[in-house]
């Protein structure tokens, strides 16, 4: 039995790629200020915290800071989020440069795209935030690749990569508005057909602007302005428990004046 | 169908979970008389194409032009409505302006969508065909004729007011399916007597 796993270990080495040994396991406790490279490990006292895997978490960290050393030039940020998840920002031309060698390089072997998606902030110069969640079967280990772009530039199709990104991005354009460029077959894919606007934008309404009816006269479906049943309502904010009036002006009232 | 629902309940109540822990459970023990779904246990399947009440559909497409399910071959763009034809006065989808599309607008009843079936998937195209259906006022769905067709397709079987405007694809992909259905529409060709 101990033989087994002995010979298992040898064989079934997954452990994700740290080509420099960044921060060995001793500096872990010793080194306070030091190594930057080197996580904290984070632990809790209480039990009933989720542990976190400190080793997997400052070897996931290493490869995070391996691509960033691999593609300087594309790769912007490397974060680690508090679940332990991986996240590659990524700068718009070095998007699809990043991705295919997260594919198909042999130290990361990402041959699985779980989810894409975006993510818009209308504050910002480019709005919208594009991102790929893979996963690596040979490592077992899932990272999340982002990029930004705004409404008018292309970003370049992964269906090369992964074809399971196809209806992906299908749903981000339908969805945000975002053009994928070599995507064999862009078209809408949640939305009505004939539906103009991007729903998912922040600065879509989330009642939308025309509604369907079925019309019993014409026989067929009515294409409308919706209709709101309810008024905008002002909300009157009370406190129910009692306060001192004089001591206080109230939620609604303006604060008074200092003199 | 009631009497075989409570066939199906006095099976279930034979098979109760006394018995069912008393020996391990195995699918091959049991015996399957349904599908999943109700029904006989068959799959249907429903060809709207054949259905000739549903309107005109759009049997199949190539470089050429299309055939209808009513035995009609259009040569070149046409545009199509739940019951009419018309052959469409555009080369390329380059040619497609805002005067071109007008037609759909002055239709009574009206047309709730139009589908526009292009030859090209080039954003530059698509975007100035956007365009021009926007200055036409037009609630329009532009996509690449193959998607086109069965779009227009379903939508006419669900009764929908649309009309679609397609100009037949520059390239198209054959499979051997292709091929040899069009070889037996070719070889029967003179032998149809619809057609006399």
């Amino acid at each position: 039995m101990p033989r087994l796993c002995a010979m298992q270990s040898t064989l079934l080495k997954r452990r994700l790629h740290s080509s420099i040994r960044l921060c060995e396991e001793s500096d872990q406790g010793d080194v306070q200020i030091g190594n930057p490279f080197c996580l904290e490990p984070i632990e809790y006292e209480s039990r009933t915290f989720r542990k976190h895997d400190n080793v997997r978490r400052q070897r996931l960290y290493e490869f995070g800071l391996y691509v960033a050393a691999c593609m300087p030039k594309f790769v912007q940020k490397i974060q680690m989020q508090h679940t332990d998840e991986l996240e590659i920002l990524c700068a718009p031309e070095g998007f699809h440069p990043v991705l295919s060698f997260l594919r198909l390089h042999q130290h990361a072997c990402f041959e699985t795209c779980s989810a894409a998606t975006a993510v818009d902030v209308p504050s910002r110069e480019f709005r919208f935030e594009v991102i790929y969640c893979i996963l690596s079967l040979r490592f077992g280990e899932r990272v999340r690749v982002k990029s930004y772009t705004d409404e008018l530039t292309p970003v370049e199709s992964a269906y090369d990569l992964w074809t399971g990104v196809n209806w992906f991005e299908r749903e981000i354009y339908d969805m945000f508005g975002i053009i994928f460029r070599n995507h064999p077959d862009l078209r809408r894919i949640l939305t009505d057909y004939g539906f103009q606007g991007h729903p998912l934008r922040k600065d879509f309404p989330i009642t939308g602007y025309i509604e369907v009816r079925y019309d019993d006269e014409l026989k067929k479906l009515v294409y409308e302005p919706v209709e709101y049943a309810q008024e905008m309502r002002q909300y009157q904010l009370e406190s129910p428990w009692n306060y001192m009036k004089n001591f206080h002006e109230g939620y609604n009232n303006p604060k008074p004046i200092k003199k | 169908m009631v009497l075989n629902k409570l066939r199906l309940v006095s099976l279930a109540v034979w098979r109760s979970p006394v018995n069912l822990k008393a020996r391990k459970f195995s699918c091959t023990s049991y015996v399957r008389h349904k599908a999943a779904y109700e029904g006989d246990g068959k799959t249907t399947v429903r060809v709207i194409n054949m259905e000739q009440d549903l309107g005109l559909m759009i049997d199949s497409y190539g470089t050429f032009g299309f055939r209808l399910n009513n035995g009609l071959t259009v040569l070149g763009p046409m545009a199509i409505f739940p019951r009419t034809v018309l052959s469409w006065q555009v080369h390329n989808a380059d040619e497609i302006t805002a005067e071109s599309l007008t037609f759909f607008r002055i239709l009574v009843p009206k047309i709730d969508l139009v589908i526009l079936g292009l030859d090209s998937k080039e954003r530059q195209t698509l975007n100035s065909v956007f365009r021009a259906s926007r200055e036409a006022k037009l609630n329009v769905e532009i996509l690449p004729t193959e998607h086109a067709c069965s779009t227009f397709n379903f939508l006419n079987a669900e009764g929908r007011s649309v009309g679609a405007a397609m100009i037949p694809p520059k390239h198209i992909e054959l499979n051997e399916d292709d091929m040899l259905v069009s070889k037996l529409h070719y070889g029967k060709l003179y032998e149809r007597s619809d057609l006399l």
